[in-house]
């Protein structure tokens, strides 16, 4: 059952702290053992998602900031 | 709205959602350690432990989740199976036994039913000498052990103890059998016998799961 993998359970508490890109480590150790698992790929995808948004937000606001 | 904003529309929202996911999953995880963890408690009761203390305190730990509807319908079942082989080894007449039992008809009430079991019955026997040479190919054996503890001026008790050990060191159901006919006989006779019920009880199913497994 996933819902009592350590490395999910880590992967959970992680998000709830916001820290993102340990809980996507977590998730990845997840997926050794429950790669077809359809919550656990929805949360590491999001995750990814929100790491790619995150990044093009600090480069956006870079750039915005150069411009004013 | 400029393609910033959009991104920390989209962030928040995510967050939000990873958010709420984890707060679900969390729950869900907590449900699924309670229910292994009474399940654990079912399968030592089987076995003959005393499980009362640690009964109580899963109930204690885990009344709110049954308040707050925490447990989806499937795991309700999975706990009313749990609870009702716990139930079956339960000494009715002990009094903190009776508590347990109650609690147990309050989770049953609040929607923790067990499953009903299927029984395939079986049809008419082919070979209707089979089943009597084997019946008395065991009383049979049965006779030969009973005049080896007579012998020795065994005890019935004691008789029975020593059958018990056969029939989990043995693969011959002559020993189970030899060892209910002796339970069946000392309840008869206002003997105490719940303990040795639950150890041939767990020896059947031994037995049965080994014969799935050949």
């Amino acid at each position: 059952m996933i819902e009592t993998d350590v490395n999910y359970i880590e992967g959970l508490k992680a998000l709830k702290n916001r820290d993102y890109d340990r809980a996507l480590g977590y998730f990845k150790m997840t997926e050794k053992e429950f790669a077809e698992n359809r919550d656990l790929r929805i949360l590491s995808e999001t995750v990814k998602l929100l790491l790619a948004v995150k990044n093009d937000i600090g480069v956006l606001g870079v750039t915005e900031s150069r411009r004013s | 709205m400029s393609k910033l904003n959009s991104l920390l529309r989209l962030e928040s929202l995510l967050e939000d959602f990873l958010d709420r996911a984890a707060d679900v999953e969390l729950a869900r995880a907590d449900s699924g350690k309670s229910l292994e963890s009474l399940g654990e408690i079912a399968r030592e009761s089987l076995r003959g432990r005393y499980i009362g203390n640690r009964l109580g305190d899963w109930f204690a730990r885990n009344r709110t989740n049954l308040d707050s509807k925490r447990y989806d319908p499937a795991n309700m079942t999975t706990i009313g199976n749990y609870l009702q082989d716990i139930k079956t080894g339960l000494d009715t007449a002990d009094p903190e036994s009776g508590k347990l039992l109650e609690e147990i008809d309050r989770w049953k009430k609040s929607g923790a039913v067990p499953l009903k079991k299927i029984t395939l019955r079986r049809g008419p026997e082919t070979d209707q000498s089979s089943i009597t040479e084997e019946f008395l190919r065991v009383a049979e054996m049965e006779s030969q052990a009973l005049e080896y503890y007579k012998d020795r001026k065994m005890h019935l008790l004691t008789m029975l103890d020593d059958t018990l050990k056969a029939a989990e060191a043995k693969t011959d159901p002559a020993w189970l059998h030899l060892a209910g006919s002796m339970i069946f006989f000392l309840k008869m006779h206002g003997y105490k016998v719940d303990p040795y019920v639950k150890k041939l009880k767990v020896l059947e199913i031994n037995r049965r799961t080994l014969k799935k497994d050949d």
